[in-house]
């Protein structure tokens, strides 16, 4: 299904200036858009790393760390972008626009001895969507739509020592700033309707697996030169005890578990539209 | 003109000014502004016990003098030189950079000269143009750790 949505809207793109030119009926109108993006994660890499961090504390632990639900990442985006607009009681439509969103998520593990991991997981999504499909009466549209998404995750582990001061040294392997990006090529279709200036849409996008990296960029820190490893390992107890066997491949957490299906919802306002 | 072109010529102009801003490097901004001479205002080590007391160990003023040049013309490294006052240079000169969230510092080689664990990670507690405090921890045994803070101040 969204192999077929994908070919539908590129082609549409292709031939979509041309028809842009060779109408004289068109409107364009610039857009300001605020959304709500519900994603749900595809990969659960971070949560191999909390759930072995747990496992090898075991013994030490006062408090554990919690793991990562699917759709803790989902967050609110800002926006602006263009729409295209042909024919009155029908016609093409098409849009191209620009969001940008966050979503922090920190987690915190407890030792005995007082000391605490905590974690900051932050992540800024911008996405590049074009919409392309048709209207009724520009009040109802139905668009499929492609879009390029850029995800970077900065993940922060850092310890909290007993008297409140908060370390993001070398004093320890693991304590680091590691970053990734995912960068993905997403399909998806959309459905909206509009009153007066005021358009709403709703849509779903699926993240396609087309130049994929496959698995070989990791959240890594900036600062390379540790005895270990400069990812976050996946299995921490492999990472800790013996590093030097840790499959890369397989032991360290990858960008493309950042990879998500988004649902979204929003509302548009169009400047100058009737 | 048509109305639609304005539009359009609009939506460039801002994407326009959105990708110009997104290109400026945060690192890189960030290690030209340090960039030049800074007196080791004071320098403050104190043991961090597990029940969260704390012992002060030393406390010292006006300590001395932290050189960061790009004699090079370096993108992303300055060059670090660290000098006390009697004139003796305790580390330097070596490459120096901050990460590219500038949350930390990084001295490269602070602690010998191996290519592994003999770097010093400072966290960026306070970034102002004229003031620096940066702070950075090592174990100290029976679970205390040594912390020693870095004002530098110009």
């Amino acid at each position: 299904m969204k192999t077929i949505i994908f070919y539908w809207t590129l082609c549409s793109s292709l031939l979509l200036p041309l028809t842009i030119w060779g109408q004289s009926d068109g409107q364009f109108q610039l857009s300001l858009r605020l959304e709500y993006e519900a994603s749900l994660l595809q990969g659960f890499d971070l949560n191999d790393f909390y759930r072995s961090h747990n496992d090898y504390y075991a013994s030490s632990a006062a408090q554990f760390f919690d793991t990562l639900a699917a759709s803790e990442l989902s967050h609110p985006a800002l926006g602006l972008g263009g729409r295209f607009t042909m024919g009155d009681d029908f016609g093409f439509s098409s849009g191209l626009f620009l969001t940008y969103g966050r979503k922090s998520v920190r987690r915190e593990a407890r030792f005995l001895t007082n000391i605490v991991t905590r974690t900051d997981l932050l992540t800024r999504d911008v996405n590049l969507q074009f919409d392309v499909g048709f209207h009724i009466q520009r009040k109802f549209f139905l668009h499929g739509h492609i879009a390029g998404r850029f995800r970077k995750n900065v993940f922060d582990i850092g310890y909290i020592y007993p008297d409140g001061s908060f370390s993001l040294g070398n004093e320890y392997d693991i304590l680091g700033v590691y970053q990734s990006n995912t960068t993905t090529l997403d399909a998806g279709a959309n459905l909206a309707f509009k009153i007066k200036k005021v358009y709403i849409p709703i849509g779903i996008s699926w993240p396609l697996n087309f130049a994929t990296d496959d698995g070989l960029l990791t959240l890594q820190d900036f600062d390379i030169r540790q005895a270990r490893w400069a990812e976050v390992p996946r299995d921490f107890r492999q990472w800790a005890n013996d590093p030097a066997n840790l499959d890369p491949r397989e032991q360290l957490v990858r960008s493309q578990s950042f990879q998500a299906i988004r649902l979204n919802i929003g509302i548009e306002y169009w400047f100058g539209a009737n | 003109m048509k109305k639609y072109h304005l539009n359009i010529l609009i939506l460039s102009c801002v994407l326009l000014a959105l990708s110009t801003t997104a290109c400026r490097d945060k690192q890189q901004r960030y290690l030209q502004r340090l960039e030049g001479k800074w007196n080791l205002a004071s320098e403050t080590v104190t043991i961090i016990n597990p029940d969260g007391t704390v012992n002060f160990e030393s406390e010292e003023f006006d300590v001395g003098e932290l050189s960061l040049t790009n004699e090079q013309g370096l993108d992303f490294f300055l060059e670090y030189t660290l000098t006390l006052n009697d004139g003796t240079v305790l580390a330097g000169p070596l490459p120096f950079q901050n990460d590219e969230q500038n949350k930390r510092i990084i001295f490269y080689n602070y602690f010998c000269s191996d290519p592994f664990d003999c770097d010093l990670v400072a966290t960026v507690e306070e970034d102002k143009s004229s003031r620096q405090v940066w702070n950075w921890y090592r174990p100290f045994g029976s679970g205390s750790h040594r912390r020693v803070s870095w004002v530098f101040e110009r």
